[in-house]
């Protein structure tokens, strides 16, 4: 663990902003922050990995990449709710109904009119997540020893029965259960051959968010002889989509300059 | 089942023919609807055939099933689905106890000799770890499991 820790730490700059960047960048929207966030965080790392080949594998980045992005949507998904009255995840949602149950507004004017409650929030945040560094060190340890110890044979139909139960549990459908199935095989199979899983998970996730966002856009770019250019209107949208593209010519860019630098040394 | 294809050509093709049923699907589908489904069907067909192309341009081989025992995964997913589809019948527990068992016993049989003695450690194993998840589920999360025949 303390070499994995080391690992982390001896991150370059651009190596540590990028994977702050990862882990902070999916939390303002609304939805499931924590499933986007692990998903995101574990696809961007493995594209940035030298040895992509090796994920799936147990491989300490692509579980620190998952579980650190999973722990930072908690503060990230407060800052909606406290600012704009706006729930970023499912317990927010439980937060704010406590808080307009005590008559508190969530909004701006909640930092003014209760900021001692408010600075209470963030200051708790805070110390939850140094509380969490005792309990990781300890308790990771002994469950990590309790899973390695645990025979695979004895894993696979533990995992799967979890899996059906949590399926089972949210709508009380056995039907939901059979849908995991077959979509769990499909999966594997897609798998196989080269078709990742995460993106389709991603796409399911996102999905609405992402559909309620681009039929809004077209029907106010109606104006437009091609509605989609107010998708190009907009300040932010330059920059998002300036940063899809690099996101999306990152892998040939780094190739590249591997190339040139591998070039380099053989010309010397 | 151990071999090798291009899975870009594999994938690319795999996209197209998705594309094709979600564009056909998409003809009933109000103006207002049909805005995003389209718009994703588009891209899809465009990434889909970008991928064959790459294939055919520069080909590529992977390996394919190669991880593992295809029986196995095989055997074991056709436990699953029995185990699930027999569930309203037998009821969680009872299912649950014997299919665990039996993907238990099947898999420790590619490691070890499997014997009826160990068969007699690992029931009570899989009893134990069933009922606390059954109690956790019924008697603290409130969730009625299917119950069968049994209960």
């Amino acid at each position: 663990m303390g070499e994995q820790l080391g690992q982390m730490l001896n991150m370059s700059g651009p190596e540590a902003i990028k994977w702050f960047a990862e882990q902070n960048i999916p939390l303002g929207h609304h939805g499931d922050p924590e499933d986007v966030a692990n998903l995101v965080a574990y696809n961007e790392v493995k594209r940035a990995s030298k040895h992509p080949e090796k994920f799936g594998t147990g491989l300490p980045e692509g579980l620190v990449a998952t579980e650190s992005s999973n722990n930072v949507t908690v503060a990230g998904s407060m800052v909606p709710l406290l600012t704009l009255g706006i729930p970023g995840a499912p317990p927010d949602a439980v937060i704010l109904g406590v808080m307009m149950l005590h008559g508190l507004r969530p909004g701006i004017e909640l930092f003014t009119t209760s900021g001692h409650l408010t600075y209470g929030f963030i200051i708790s945040m805070g110390l939850s997540a140094i509380a969490m560094v005792p309990v990781g060190l300890l308790g990771g340890r002994l469950i990590y020893k309790v899973i390695f110890k645990t025979p695979v044979y004895f894993l696979v139909p533990t995992i799967a029965m979890a899996t059906m139960l949590c399926t089972y549990a949210v709508r009380n459908s056995h039907t939901d259960v059979i849908i995991m199935l077959v979509l769990g095989t499909l999966g594997y199979l897609f798998k196989q051959v080269g078709i990742a899983p995460a993106p389709i998970v991603l796409g399911l996730i996102l999905g609405g968010i992402a559909e309620m966002g681009y039929v809004q856009t077209i029907l106010g770019g109606q104006a437009y002889p091609y509605p989609v250019l107010k998708l190009f209107e907009n300040g932010l949208s330059h920059i998002l989509i300036g940063m899809i593209l690099f996101s999306a010519a990152w892998p040939y860019l780094s190739a590249l300059k591997r190339r040139i630098i591998s070039k380099k040394g053989g010309a010397r | 089942m151990n071999r090798e294809i291009n899975t870009e050509i594999a994938g690319g093709v795999i996209g197209l023919i998705l594309t094709t049923v979600f564009f056909f699907a998409l003809e009933d589908i109000s103006w207002m609807s049909i805005i995003f489904p389209r718009t994703v069907v588009y891209i899809m067909a465009i990434i889909s055939g970008i991928l064959v192309v790459k294939g055919l341009v520069r080909p590529s081989q992977d390996r394919i099933f190669s991880a593992g025992s295809n029986t196995r995964w095989m055997v074991t997913g056709v436990l699953f689905f029995l185990w699930v589809l027999l569930m309203p019948v037998f009821g969680f527990f009872v299912s649950t106890v014997v299919f665990m068992t039996a993907i238990v016993g099947y898999l420790a049989r590619a490691r070890m000799q499997v014997t009826i003695g160990k068969f007699l450690i690992w029931i009570p194993i899989v009893v134990a770890e069933v009922t606390f998840f059954y109690l956790i589920f019924t008697k603290v999360l409130y969730v009625p499991l299917p119950e069968g025949m049994f209960f």
